[in-house]
């Protein structure tokens, strides 16, 4: 979405620039109309209206539709990635006999925090959970490391302890756990 | 500057939304003979109407400058804020560029005789490249320097594991300070 927004957006805003552009040239008298009409009839546009007025209006109404329908699915594609923060909710979990265990998300995010914490290197950990819009959920942690620390060495422990066997005795489901790391920002003092 | 683009690209998609919107209702208008979807339009063109030559070269010139500042700030390259250490189904794992480019220009600024003037990280594929800007003595050894600052970089990423990811290092080498 990224790449397909800043291709449009240029284009757009190359577009309006060129009008503009054009519009100051004619304004200051550095251009004339007859130059601009050399380049882009314009004229021949205007008289296509007055000549037959019926059938330009219907295929500049359908052009315009035709936008109407992509700016529509533009507007949809922003939306698309929105995730919904988990704070302060709950879920249920059942298994055989009466009644429901219900934990909260809270719950959850402190223990991926407190088991993250544990990790020689570590810090600190913030972790938040999210709902995508398909309702599936996904962990997003946040970490501040040692500089001294191996990268790959965290990132192995924290997807060999924040397993799906670990968050079954949770009952969680999350689908994914997206994990940042920041390198401690000053150097520690050696005494 | 990607939250920034998304609210920016929400609000275009909107005015093309009404735009075109506004468009058709004005045709239908014309169309079918009804005054009261027309005369909306009208008034706006009425309004642009009435503004003096002076009004409308600055407005055109506010439009210009607004709209190349647009456009350039989409066009340039944009750098990558994270260097992905892991991307599978379990998820992904990144750190910050301007982390690791401030740990690197930290510890090379400790080496003796150097000066860090600037270390950026290039990141593209999960891999980066680093180029580094250092001033030395006139008589520093080019070749010396060089080596210094890639062993320097070299060990200060393997400490962090970063090492595997690293591709290239270009060094830049300025001679402004002598020797004391």
């Amino acid at each position: 979405m990224d790449t397909l927004n800043r291709v449009l957006l240029a284009i757009l805003f190359a577009l309006i620039a060129l009008a503009s552009l054009v519009g100051v040239l004619l304004a200051f008298g550095a251009i004339t109309p007859g130059q601009v009409q050399a380049v882009i009839p314009f004229r021949q546009v205007v008289n296509l209206f007055t000549a037959n007025f019926i059938a330009s209006a219907l295929v500049s109404i359908a052009l315009l539709a035709i936008v109407l329908v992509l700016g529509v699915f533009w507007l949809r594609g922003q939306f698309a990635g929105a995730v919904t923060s988990m704070v302060g909710g709950r879920y249920e979990t059942r298994a055989e006999g009466p009644g429901a265990t219900t934990t909260t998300y809270d719950a959850v995010e402190r223990a991926i925090n407190s088991v993250i914490a544990g990790i020689p290197g570590v810090i600190s950990a913030d972790t938040r959970i999210f709902a995508e819009r398909d309702g599936q959920l996904f962990a997003y942690s946040s970490l501040t490391v040692k500089r001294k620390a191996d990268i790959h060495d965290i990132d192995n422990r924290i997807r060999n302890s924040i397993n799906r066997e670990w968050l079954d005795k949770l009952g969680s489901k999350l689908a994914r756990h997206d994990v940042i790391i920041n390198l401690e920002p000053v150097e520690p003092r050696v005494a | 500057m990607r939250v920034f683009n998304n609210v920016l690209a929400t609000i275009v998609a909107l005015a093309l939304i009404a735009g075109s919107a506004i468009g058709i209702l004005y045709l239908i208008g014309l169309l079918a003979n009804a005054p009261a979807l027309t005369q909306l339009v009208q008034g706006w063109f009425r309004a642009i109407g009435r503004l003096s030559l002076g009004e409308i070269q600055a407005i055109l010139l506010g439009i210009l400058v607004v709209f190349l500042a647009l456009f350039i700030s989409e066009v340039r390259p944009w750098r990558a804020q994270f260097i992905t250490i892991r991307d599978d189904e379990k998820g992904r794992t990144e750190i910050r560029r301007a982390d690791v480019e401030r740990y690197l220009t930290q510890r090379l600024s400790r080496e003796r005789a150097i000066s860090t003037e600037s270390l950026d990280l290039i990141v593209y594929d999960g891999k980066f490249d680093v180029t580094t800007g250092v001033s030395v003595s006139t008589e520093a050894d080019r070749n010396k320097v060089r080596n210094q600052v890639e062993s320097n970089v070299k060990s200060n990423l393997a400490a962090i594991g970063l090492d595997k990811e690293l591709e290239h290092i270009d060094t830049r080498v300025q001679r402004t300070k002598r020797a004391a």
